[in-house]
This record gives structure tokens, C-alpha cells and sequence, in this order.
């Protein structure tokens, strides 16, 4: 998918409507397209006296070089761990988190595979302040060695309680076995123990000016503040850096059909992973699949799954399916929580139900449900400072445009049954899951 | 700021409204004041089960019909069970295309499952393996482990000395009769706590409720709960022993309810050591990387993270403390540490900074508190349960009124050697494993 900029000179400007529905009240939205290249989305709202900011740039763990595993998500906690700016001056890092924390307000700041991003929040009149605090963090950060021996000891505790969480551990051992070692959707952006603790100050600075460019960040902001002064802030970021925009790393997930245990003796319950290769968020299969993993383990109390192997069987306190379209491809997993004793039957039941929705359709009400339910939510999803904004940086990280949300509800309602049949009878195939258990198991389950 | 229209059904149900025209969405809660406090030995955990039970059908509803309902409207709903309340809620669309009054789906469940559900015994029975798969879920968590332990040693007598989940043995002996019970006894409009926030029409809005509930019987008020922790006279310890791979240090110190009038200073001591926190359901994220606590134990690399959290409820709680330790750090030495913090503060005043960046955290947190409909009606249906919603718009105010003394004193009078409960996870390698 391309994220370029489109062409468009000046800000673009959309009130939010989507037909048929009053989503929220009077909300204008800009998107503009910076000096520095930054892709700047806005919207006012003055009845709510804080600020909400996004923003994302592809420094994630992506562009990691072999061996580095870790590394772009620990430069990004790095960024607010100590600046040294040429003209903002220095600032420790407890300085950085004073400033911040005086005014009440809050940020964040990590890396995922694909892009490192943040979030701040803020009250109205303190925004300037927020935006000058991340320009230098983004522009001009120390990467002090104390903080770096500090964020190393956090980063490995981090690992070792990650060690010992049974639904972690078969989330990842299924990310493995889904995709090649060598792209990062098959390895935990953290890192390992190994790449962690050869993490240096000159691979954190050197990955830094690589790839914290303004070539491709965009920011959202959503809530009550004045637009103009923003946009200058927003618009100084980086100003001069330059470079290559981050290449694409398309892959094709694969999996062969499987069953492992990973054995965790002392714990209570066992977690499941039931993974299978999906598509990417641009691939045109993706409405109709997403439809159909809500019915299958989402929608209401964790759909069909929920119906069956909670409902029914009592089984598990949780168990549900969630659809990751993400940039460069996808996958589907479906999660549950279940006694040693019942893994057979709960995994059973899981497959039982993906079987089911390639072989019959849905029903119609459960299509219809389904459709008003992801458009009778987005009034709910909007009406945070938050929900605009992770909302915003969303339709723009995904190429979705500006009238997606005018889009959107024709695109939802013409999904057919047949549609969603097809779907899963595409990707939702139990003989090919493969299937990973954590928990009090034996080698062979 | 706080402008809730509050009135009173014959049947003894409040009902609490505050519209909010920002967004075309309603936020619907019902309150029932019933939770663990209410609990006795034996049933531990039935007034989560209950809860449970209350989605699993009622005359009107099939099992499953809630979420079915408020999916299909675009809404989401869930419930909570504490150990001094259980509330539900539904957040819905105002209304639809077609001009329906889509919000009100809420009034409709809520008022059929306070009289109506129907404890099936089939529908208790499977419902007993998922509560015990909760909780098997929750003993994976070290940090479950340890607050169980601590939690029965602050406490010796008051219910909340066990986990608001219940014990294994409980959720394996409680019966449906047992159940059903706990529900007549506590689900009655006089217990309960009406909340709408949202895009309403109050004078309608009340209308709606009257519509549905005045038919609803009140009952005889629920029992008092009659438990008082007696005073603690020395220093509590727990040390749990499981494989894991992290060592954790909690630590609990008894302080009185929330209608004390120490409670202002106690969540400004709270926000000095580990910065301001919401009120609501939504707030400002983590504001405690240049308070005292992350000072004396991330910054010098004895823990990883670390909180605190002032429990504000019916009876006396506690004020505790969570660390994660940093591999190869001894549990005494962080101790000491947080320990020696904390008498800094008992000695001397916060400074009139500290004091400042405590409240304008409070603020924030409060007005972050304030976006959205479903973080606004949590609020106001809180501070009633807790005495008045009207101390809701009063908070703020209270806060700016502790003194640094005031702080300092509360730090004296609570977070003594005498007060305190001290637990430590101590992990072993995983295969010395475990009986």
C-alpha cells in the first residue's frame, strides 16, 4: 500500500457523515499535507477541555538489521529518556517527565513491527507545550547511558514476565510458525533476552537518525485547540531531515497444520492459540472476512465461539477470534482460556464452529446484526478526543481517504451472505490451523 | 461542571440523569449495592456468579440476548463486580435512521433482569466451569497469587480479605439455591442506582424509566454487614513461593472508608508518591515517572515499575503498593527503600510544587475524566455508591483544600510499620516444582 502523499496541495477539508446516520455532531476535518512532509489530520471540538495527539513514523521493527530484534522498540522508549537540543537546550529525563507530568498531562512512545508511534494527552491550553516536549524527543534525543542501562533492566523484566504468561507465549510461538523468521510480524517487537542485552548506544542513535524522519509520520489531533497554532508547531518537526521512505516488506504467511504444546507445569490453565495466514487490510477480501470472524468469534459475547465453548459448554472464561489485517499481510488466531482437562474438547469446539461457517451460510439475522452493528458503533467510536483521533491516524496509516466514513456503510451493506461464505472458505479452514497450547501440558497433548 | 438531575422512584430506585449533547450516544447504568463486603465464609465469590448469571436469561431474554442486543443496536456493555458493588452498563446510540429511541434497549434489560432472571440450573451448572476457569486464568498471574495472600492477611475479619472471584471450593460447593437467594435479596430497586448519561431529553428520559420500573416491587432492605476489621497491632507477612520469573513486593496498609474525612489527603499523598489518578473510567494514562515512588525505586534501578492506589470503599481498606523487582534486586532492599520514602514523607511536608503538580494531575485526570459518556456516568454512579454524587462536583475543591500538612500528617497516621502488611513472590526455578 502506498502512503505518498496524494497530490494534494493546501488542506483537504470533510465534515464526518455517514449516510443514513448522524454520527457526531458538526465535526470538520483537515488533512494537509506539511513543508516538513508531515501528514497532518485535525479536528476541533471546544465542549471538551482536553487534547488528544497521535502520530506514527516507520521506524518500527521492520527496519531492524539481523541480529537487532529489539532495537526499534528500543529507541522509541528511549525518545523521552533525556534530549540535547541545539536550540530547545537539554533536558534529563526526569526533567522531561516533570515538565510533562507539572501540567498534567501524558505521553507515550513505543515501536511496533511496522512503525514506532505515540500518544500524548493533554488539557487545551497546555498543547504547545506537549508539541514542543516530543519535537524534542523526535529531533534531538541524548540517548544518555544511564538510561539506556535503565531501559535495559525494565525491557528484560518485561521479557522474563512474558516468559511466564501462558497466553503470551502461545500468541508468539503462533506468530512464528505463521510467518518466516526473517520478517518482523514473526518476532515479538521487544526482542529477546540475546538481542536485548547487545543493544548499544551507537546502534540506538544510528537507527534513530535513519528512520525518524518526517517523510511519512503522521499526526492526528482531535479536541479543543487552535488549529493554527498546531500546525506551525507540528510543521517545525524535523524540518530538514531527509531520506528514504521505509520500504514495504510484503510476505505471505503460511502454516502447516500442527499441534504443540508448550509445557508450563506450574500454571492453573492453559491458554490455545488456533492460527491460520489471513490477508492484508487492502486486500479486497477484507470487509467480507472481518464480517464473518465477528460473527465466528466476536461479535456480542465473543460470537459463535463464545455461544458454544462459553455458553454451552462452559468451558472456558474466554474464548474468541480476532481478524490482524495489517500493512503487509495478515492472520486470524482464535484465543481461548481452558482447563487442562478440556483442551480437547474446547479446541474441538473451535474447529466445529470454523467448519460451520464454510459449509452454511450465515444466517440472515446474523448477517443483519452483524452489519448494524459495526454501523451503529461508529458514533460510540467517535466520541472521544482518543477515538477521533486513533480514528483519524487510522484511515490515513491505511490509505482509507478522507470519505472513507461516507464509504463505509455502502461498502458494509452489500456484503452478501455468499460473500462471507466465500471468505471463510478461503481462510478460515480448521485442517490447516495450526494449533499451540501453553499451560500444564505434557510434551504431547 | 456536574449537572445530574436526580429523582427518586416510589419503589425506592435512584435515578440519576445527566444529559450531554456532544454526541448522539447514551450511556446506561444500574448500581446495585451488593459485591464481596456482602459475602460470608462458605459462599465466597457468589455475588460475581450472580452477575454472570444475570446474563444467562430471564422471562423476556435468552441467554445470550444482552450482548446479542446491544451488538446489533452498535452498542457495548459489560458488568463489574466489586467488592462493595455490581454494576452494569450499556452504551448505546441515541437512536437510529428510523427515529427509535435506540438508547433505550438499556431500560428494557435492566429492568426485566433485576426481577427476571431465571437461574436455570442447567445454565449454573455450565456457568461454574467458566467461573472457575476465571479463575484458574487469575492464578497463572503471580501478582494474583500474592494480593490473594496479602489481602488475607490485611484483613482477618472484614470480607474483603478474599478476591472478589471467590475460593476454588466456594465456586465448586455454591449451589443454584444459593444463588438465587443472593440475587432476591440484593436485586431490588431499593438497592439499586439508576445512571443515564448522554444525548437525552431528561423530562422523556425520566418518563422512559417510569415506564419500565415503577411496576418493579420494592423488598425488604438487605442485611447490614455487620464485619469491622479490629485494629492491627503489628506488621503482617506473607512470603508465596511458586515458579515464576519475577519477584514482586506488595504491600498494604489499613486506612479508614471513604466517608473519612482523611480520604482528600490520602489520595494527594497518593498522587506525591506515584502520581494523580482518574476518578472515572477514562483518564490521562500514567502521570507517576517525576513522582516520589518511581524516583526512589525505577530511576535507581530497584524495580521496573511501580504503584500505588488509595482503595476509597464502604468499610476500611486499604492504601497499597505494587513493585516489580529488577532481576538480582533482593526483595529487603527495595523494601527498605519504599519503606524509607514513605517515612520522608511522614517527617516532612510535600513541597508546594509537589503539592501543585499532585492537584493539576487531579484536574487533568478529572477533565480527561469528563470525555466521553460511559467515563461520565461511571463517575456519578461511583461517588453515590460511595455516599453522593454530588461530591463528585465537590472533588476537585476538596483536593485543593489538604495542606501539605495535611498530606504529611496522613502519611504518619497510615503508612506505619503497625498498619502494614508486607508480601513477597518469591520466584523458583520451575522445576522444583509444586505440589
Amino acid at each position: 500500500m502506498d502512503f505518498g502523499d496524494p497530490g494534494i496541495e493546501g488542506p483537504e477539508v470533510s465534515s464526518i457523515r455517514s449516510s443514513g446516520h448522524q454520527v457526531i455532531r458538526s465535526s470538520i476535518v483537515t488533512r494537509e499535507v506539511l513543508d516538513n512532509g508531515v501528514v497532518l489530520l485535525m479536528t476541533e471540538n471546544r465542549e471538551s477541555p482536553s487534547v488528544a495527539v497521535r502520530a506514527s513514523w516507520r521506524a518500527g521493527g521492520a527496519e531492524e538489521g539481523p541480529g537487532q530484534s529489539g532495537l526499534a522498540s528500543f529507541a522509541a522508549r528511549m525518545l523521552r529518556r533525556g534530549v540535547a537540543h541545539p536550540q530547545a537546550g537539554s533536558r534529563s529525563a526526569e526533567e522531561i517527565s516533570e515538565a510533562i507530568e507539572s501540567v498534567g498531562a501524558s505521553f507515550s512512545i513505543w515501536a511496533g513491527s511496522e512503525e514506532a508511534a505515540l500518544s500524548a494527552k493533554c488539557l487545551g491550553g497546555d498543547l504547545e507545550l506537549v508539541l514542543s516536549l516530543l519535537q524534542g524527543c523526535l529531533e534531538a534525543p541524548a540517548f544518555p547511558q544511564v538510561e539506556i542501562h535503565r531501559t535495559r533492566g525494565q525491557v528484560l523484566t518485561a521479557l522474563r514476565e512474558m516468559e511466564d504468561s501462558t497466553r503470551t507465549k502461545a500468541d508468539l510461538r503462533a506468530h512464528a510458525l505463521l510467518y518466516p523468521p526473517e520478517h518482523p510480524y514473526s518476532r515479538p517487537s521487544i526482542g529477546t533476552r540475546e538481542s536485548v542485552e547487545a543493544i548499544d548506544r551507537e546502534a540506538l542513535v544510528a537507527f534513530h537518525e535513519v528512520h525518524c524522519l518526517p517523510a511519512g509520520m503522521l499526526v492526528s489531533l482531535a479536541g479543543d485547540f487552535q488549529a493554527d497554532a498546531a500546525r506551525r508547531h507540528v510543521e517545525s518537526w524535523l524540518r530538514g531531515r531527509s531520506g528514504a521512505r521505509a520500504p514495504e516488506h510484503p510476505v505471505t504467511p503460511s502454516c502447516m497444520p500442527t499441534r504443540e504444546p508448550i509445557p508450563m507445569p506450574h500454571k492453573s490453565q492453559a491458554d490455545l492459540a488456533l492460527a491460520l495466514p489471513a490477508l492484508p487490510r487492502s486486500h479486497p477480501d477484507y470487509y467480507a472476512l472481518n464480517v464473518a470472524n465477528l460473527i465466528l468469534g466476536s461479535l456480542g459475547l465473543m460470537g459463535r465461539l463464545g455461544e458454544r465453548v462459553r455458553d454451552q459448554q462452559g468451558l472456558a472464561y474466554y474464548v474468541y477470534s480476532r481478524l490482524s489485517a495489517r500493512l503487509w499481510a495478515g492472520d486470524w488466531i482464535a484465543n481461548a482460556g481452558v482447563d487442562p482437562d478440556n483442551i480437547d474438547r474446547a479446541i474441538e469446539g473451535i474447529l466445529v464452529e470454523m467448519g460451520r461457517l464454510r459449509e452454511e451460510p450465515v444466517s440472515d439475522h446474523e448477517l443483519e446484526d452483524a452489519v448494524s452493528n459495526l454501523l451503529g458503533s461508529l458514533p460510540l467510536r467517535l466520541e472521544t478526543n482518543d477515538g477521533m483521533a486513533g480514528f483519524l491516524l487510522n484511515v490515513e496509516y491505511y490509505g482509507l481517504g478522507l470519505d472513507h466514513l461516507e464509504r463505509y456503510p455502502g461498502i458494509i451493506r452489500s456484503l452478501t451472505k455468499e460473500d462471507l461464505l466465500a471468505a471463510a472458505r478461503r481462510y478460515l479452514d480448521p485442517k490447516q490451523a495450526a494449533i499451540v497450547i501453553a499451560g500444564p501440558v505434557g510434551d504431547r497433548t | 461542571m456536574v449537572d445530574v438531575l436526580e429523582s427518586r422512584l416510589e419503589n425506592g430506585l435512584t435515578l440519576l440523569i445527566q444529559p450531554s449533547h456532544r454526541a448522539p450516544v447514551v450511556s446506561t447504568w444500574i448500581w446495585y449495592r451488593v459485591g464481596s463486603r456482602n459475602e460470608r465464609s462458605g459462599l465466597t465469590g457468589i455475588s460475581h456468579w450472580v452477575e454472570h448469571m444475570l446474563f444467562k436469561g430471564t422471562e423476556q431474554l435468552a441467554k445470550g440476548d444482552v450482548f446479542r442486543s446491544v451488538a446489533r443496536q452498535g452498542g457495548h456493555n459489560n458488568a463489574f463486580t466489586s467488592e462493595d458493588f455490581t454494576c452494569y452498563f450499556e452504551t448505546l446510540p441515541a437512536g437510529d435512521a428510523s427515529g427509535a429511541e435506540s438508547w433505550q434497549l438499556a431500560l428494557e434489560i435492566e429492568a426485566d433482569r433485576m426481577v427476571n432472571a431465571r437461574f436455570d440450573p442447567d445454565e449454573v451448572k455450565a456457568e461454574r466451569t467458566v467461573i472457575l476457569a476465571e479463575r484458574q486464568g487469575s492464578e497463572n498471574s503471580p501478582s494474583f497469587l500474592l494480593s490473594e495472600e496479602l489481602g488475607a492477611a490485611a484483613f482477618r475479619v472484614h470480607p474483603y480479605r478474599w478476591p472478589v472471584i471467590g475460593y476454588a471450593c466456594d465456586l465448586r460447593s455454591i449451589s443454584r439455591e444459593d444463588l438465587y437467594q443472593h440475587y432476591r435479596t440484593y436485586y431490588t430497586p431499593n438497592n439499586a442506582v439508576l445512571v443515564i448519561a448522554g444525548d437525552v431529553d431528561p423530562e422523556a428520559a425520566f418518563a422512559a424509566v417510569r415506564a419500565r420500573f415503577d411496576r418493579l416491587e420494592p423488598r425488604p432492605a438487605p442485611p447490614r454487614v455487620t464485619a469491622e476489621e479490629p485494629p492491627q497491632w503489628g506488621e503482617r507477612r506473607v512470603v508465596v513461593r511458586r515458579p515464576g520469573s519475577v519477584p514482586y513486593l506488595q504491600v498494604a496498609f489499613q486506612i479508614p472508608n471513604a466517608s473519612h474525612p482523611d480520604l482528600y489527603s490520602l489520595i494527594l499523598l497518593d498522587a506525591v508518591l506515584s502520581g494523580g489518578k482518574s476518578v472515572s473510567w477514562a483518564g490521562g494514562g500514567y502521570m507517576g515517572r517525576s513522582a516520589r515512588l518511581y524516583r526512589a525505586l525505577v530511576e535507581t534501578e530497584l524495580a521496573t515499575s511501580v504503584s500505588s492506589s488509595v482503595r476509597a470503599s464502604l468499610d476500611p481498606n486499604v492504601f497499597s503498593f505494587s513493585l516489580s523487582l529488577r532481576e538480582g534486586v533482593a526483595p529487603e532492599t527495595a523494601e527498605a527503600a519504599l519503606f524509607s520514602t514513605l517515612a520522608r514523607l511522614a517527617e516532612e511536608p510535600p513541597r508546594e510544587e509537589e503539592m501543585a503538580k499532585a492537584l493539576r494531575q487531579s484536574e487533568a485526570q478529572f477533565a480527561y475524566g469528563r470525555d466521553g459518556v460511559t467515563s461520565q456516568a461511571f463517575a456519578i454512579g461511583y461517588f453515590q455508591h460511595l455516599g453522593d454524587w454530588r461530591n463528585l462536583g465537590r472533588h476537585l475543591q476538596r483536593l485543593r483544600a489538604v495542606t501539605p500538612e495535611a498530606v504529611r500528617r496522613a502519611a504518619a497516621t497510615y503508612l506505619t510499620e503497625q498498619r502494614r502488611s508486607v508480601g513477597w513472590f518469591i520466584p523458583t526455578a520451575a522445576d522444583d516444582l509444586m505440589t
